[in-house]
């Protein structure tokens, strides 16, 4: 009797989709990858089987947020499951398996006068190249952590990003960057003048940049990309090594999964590549999003900044100004919390959207680092950033402030700064 | 002690091996009571004023008239509502390209690059880049590809009007355009540069714009939140895999093999390695599974008796009953010439839209932006089409919408919608571009003359 009883519980509040849901790809906070249908929804478990009808049970919470998006939509799930769930460092938790990273045999080489080229290392979602002693594995985990990352909070990650992978150059071999850096400039030049703009001047800030830099984007050609099945913007990671101190650093950053420079600059990539290109008239709060989410990233996953941002100005282009956050990179927040609570500083929405790399300051780019931590501080608050991303993304704009307030759940803008700056004083900033 | 025995088997079934989750759940069937007091368990799947249809336990479908149900049969019967009944809830899981390949639709993954969708396909048997452009009252070709495949430009004495202005244009014979298993033969097609008035240099991200002549031949249907369009082959003037010449329905699904061969059927049964196929010409074959496309060879392993018989009445679903359990909203949109239109408002006056899945942006006539309250700014800005580029103002929609879609605060570019038909009347406020529609997951429907949103 009391098995029979059991039996019938079982069956309360079962949303059973049937045979007619379709296979797709389920991503758990570990990392876990699975084909499978939906079978059905019971409390806060679901029911997947896949093609052989095994069948796997997984708490809801544990899944990503654009399956819990598609459990709402399909599913009939409440729609309250997708502000839930744990938030903590996806990129951390999930499991990569690096031995399924694989080496290619040729080399990648750009233009005739590049003599050696890159070595290739092949990963799930990115094609590593390195020139020079450096290894790629490190830099191939990273991304492919934050990869997950993406994929787990951001709806159409996955199916925007396709089958393709994205190619990062880590170039320590002098010649071969510089022989890079001229195939760049070049290419860039003749692309800026297919748009109408000037070319040389373009190729000229390239040119000047190019060895002060840490890191840069480059645009591969169309033979490349097919050849190689990759996306048409590619990372290049300057590794230098002046001295012995600076090459030691510089062989720690690159051989370490999670180092703060490389994190803070795939952080920065992989989230443009999910808004997309903006429009110029709806760019203001671009650079804000955008930094302040790869400083957030580079302190939550590294635990401490090392980046600093570049200005170039001048008539030719060769004078450099370095902007960063607090002397100590380790404690950031501790020193805006104080600045915060004592008055000396007030975040405005209005203000930090206007900001560019030249005005900033170290409060300024600290106050960045805390909209993206506060934008992703909880579940609710990350299901909302991950809609910001999601209509910028669509939009080719920034939405308006008060969208961006309606968006957290807020009625006005000075609401939703009141929150974040509640989030400063009294939250769990670090 | 049978009872007992019954449910705990059922239970066991249903979490370990899922097989019974695949049949409709026990607890979905009802006991209807026939006059003579005979009871049959069945699941009911419609009605009409005069009939019940009824999904029998044996599997079959059965149409009883009313007047054959008891009393109490009849006032249940009175009271279903078909969106509200647990079996067809069930086939809110069924993807809108499940519900249309199984009606013999072929589908097209397409390419998002910027909000303009692009799909693969052959002109004159070459490869081309296609746009996908509801805002295209007719099909072009970019000049230079057209040439560079070998067609025959007309002389240059058309002239096509764009959002930017005019070009010249000549009418090219194109022996085959060729989309998937759609084949068109023999057709005309105005020919233009597609870049004209932009800077020196500037390739064409297109090869030809598929306008919405096409789209409607074809019973289109453009999926944004699948990323996919439908066409229907059996519309094109030549199907290899016989619908056309057979003149049949579209029960049939439609599968490819990898040497490029396409037949159309229904699944009969299957091994785990060979599938037997009831074709639409009446004969079996059996083929084997990995001999197909490797999308077919995923529906081929999944397939199974139970499940087939399950899509079977999910399959007769529309595609506006499937988006309305899924709580989408539809429109009605309105086909002039080939262009189609919605009803909405701007800043609360009643207007009008045109949808255009070509422009990557929302963009409203100047005129009307001012005349309904948008906050029109300076005409600094550029927009970009046929014709080369003409100015525009950033301007702030205050509130659209559509149905129960709202949006608010939106920045666009408004810009003299007039200039491409300067004595005509525009009946319409501005084009709803791709924007909004990816942002509210658009589905558009040529055969049902619908729009379907939803805001999430």
């Amino acid at each position: 009797m009391k098995r029979n009883l059991a039996c019938i519980l079982l069956l309360t509040g079962l949303t059973t989709i049937g045979h007619s849901a379709e296979m797709r790809m389920w991503l758990s906070r570990k990392g876990g990858l699975m084909e499978a249908q939906l079978l059905n929804v019971q409390g806060d478990t679901v029911t997947l089987i896949d093609k052989e009808s095994r069948e796997t049970r997984i708490k809801m919470e544990e899944l990503s947020l654009s399956d819990r998006m598609h459990l709402v939509e399909v599913g009939g799930v409440d729609a309250a499951v997708i502000g839930t769930g744990k938030t903590g460092l996806i990129e951390k938790e999930i499991k990569v398996n690096t031995s399924q990273f694989n080496r290619l045999k040729d080399p990648l080489t750009f233009g005739a006068k590049m003599t050696k080229g890159f070595e290739l290392l092949e990963t799930p979602h990115f094609l590593i190249g390195t020139a020079g002693k450096v290894q790629g594995h490190a830099i191939g985990e990273t991304a492919e952590r934050l990869w997950h990352g993406m994929a787990f909070e951001h709806i159409g990650f996955r199916q925007d990003w396709g089958d393709k992978r994205m190619l990062i150059l880590l170039a320590e071999d002098r010649d071969t960057f510089k022989a890079l850096g001229k195939w760049h400039a070049n290419a860039i030049a003749t692309l800026m003048m297919q748009h109408g703009k000037d070319g040389q001047e373009v190729a000229a800030e390239v040119t000047a940049s190019w060895d002060h830099s840490g890191d840069h984007e480059i645009y591969l050609p169309d033979d490349m990309q097919a050849s190689h099945n990759l996306l048409r913007k590619a990372m290049v990671f300057n590794v230098k090594e002046t001295n012995a101190k600076e090459a030691a650093r510089e062989s720690a950053t690159y051989r370490k999964v999670f180092a703060p420079f490389p994190t803070h600059c795939l952080a920065d990539e992989l989230l443009e590549l999910e808004m997309g290109q903006v429009d110029s008239y709806g760019a203001e709060g671009y650079f804000a999003i955008g930094t302040g989410h790869a400083f957030f990233k580079e302190i939550s996953l590294a635990g401490k900044s090392e980046t600093n941002l570049l200005t170039v100005s001048g008539s030719t282009k060769d004078e450099f100004a370095s902007k960063g956050g607090f002397a100590d990179g380790t404690s950031w927040a501790r020193t805006l919390h104080a600045l915060v609570r004592s008055g000396k500083v007030t975040p405005k929405l209005d203000e930090m959207f206007k900001w560019k790399t030249e005005d900033l300051t170290p409060e300024r780019l600290v106050i960045m680092y805390s909209f993206a931590s506060y934008m992703e501080s909880d579940a609710k608050r990350l299901a909302s950033f991950a809609k910001m991303i999601r209509r910028i993304g669509t939009s080719g704009q920034i939405p308006s402030q008060m969208e961006i307030a309606k968006l957290f759940g807020f009625e006005s803008v000075e609401a939703f700064e009141a929150d974040w700056i509640k989030y400063i004083k009294e939250g769990d900033f670090r | 002690m049978k009872y007992f025995l019954t449910r705990l088997l059922a239970c066991v079934a249903l979490f370990a091996t899922g097989v019974s989750a695949q049949k409709v759940p026990e607890k979905d069937y009802r006991d209807f009571k026939a006059p003579n007091g005979k009871v049959i368990k069945a699941v009911m799947l419609d009605k009409t004023d005069t009939e019940v249809v009824l999904l029998l336990h044996n599997g079959t479908r059965t149409n009883v008239p009313m007047d054959k149900l008891s009393e109490e049969d009849r006032e249940y019967a009175k009271d279903w509502a078909k969106d509200k009944a647990a079996f067809v809830m069930k086939c809110r899981g069924l993807t809108i390209r499940q519900c249309l390949e199984l009606r013999g639709y072929e589908s097209f993954p397409f390419r998002l690059e910027n909000n303009a969708l692009f799909i693969d396909g052959k002109i004159n048997g070459k490869p081309a880049r296609l746009l996908i452009d509801t805002g295209a009252g007719t099909s072009l070709l970019h000049e230079p590809y057209a040439k560079s495949v070998g067609l025959e430009v007309g002389e240059m004495t058309e002239t096509v009007l764009g959002i930017a202005g005019e070009a010249a244009a000549g009418w090219t014979p194109v022996p085959t355009l060729q989309l998937g298993e759609a084949v068109f033969k023999d057709r005309r097609i105005l020919a233009t540069n597609l870049v004209k008035g932009q800077p020196e240099g500037t390739k064409s991200s297109e090869d030809a714009i598929l306008g919405a002549d096409f789209m409607s031949k074809l019973d289109a249907v453009i999926s944004y939140p699948d990323q996919r369009i439908f066409l229907r082959p059996d519309k094109s003037d030549e199907d290899e895999a016989g619908l056309a010449k057979e003149g049949a329905s579209t029960d049939f699904r439609l599968f490819k093999t990898k040497e490029g061969r396409a037949i159309r059927g229904n699944v009969v049964s299957k091994t785990p390695t060979v599938a037997t196929f009831k074709l639409i010409n009446g004969t079996t074959q059996e083929m084997a599974v990995d001999h197909f496309i490797s999308e077919d060879q995923e529906y081929l392993n999944a397939w199974s008796e139970e499940g087939s018989f399950f899509l079977k009445y999910c399959q007769s679903l529309t595609i506006n009953e499937l988006l309305t359990l899924r709580k989408y909203q539809s429109f009605e949109f309105e086909r002039r010439g080939n262009h189609i239109f919605v009803e909405g408002t701007l800043n609360d006056n009643k207007v009008t839209y045109m949808i255009d899945t070509g422009a990557a942006n929302t963009c409203l006539h100047v005129e009307s932006a001012n005349k309904f309250g948008c906050t029109v700014g300076k005409m600094d800005q550029w927009v970009y089409g046929i014709g080369g580029k003409a100015p525009a103002a950033v301007s702030v929609i205050h509130k659209l919408t559509l149905g129960k879609t709202i949006l608010t605060d939106r920045k666009v570019l408004a810009t003299d919608l007039k200039r491409g038909e300067p004595d005509g009347d525009l009946r319409y406020v501005g084009i709803f571009g791709a924007d909004f529609m990816r942002e509210l997951d658009a589905v558009v429907t040529y055969t049902e003359n619908r729009i379907f949103l939803i805001q999430r």
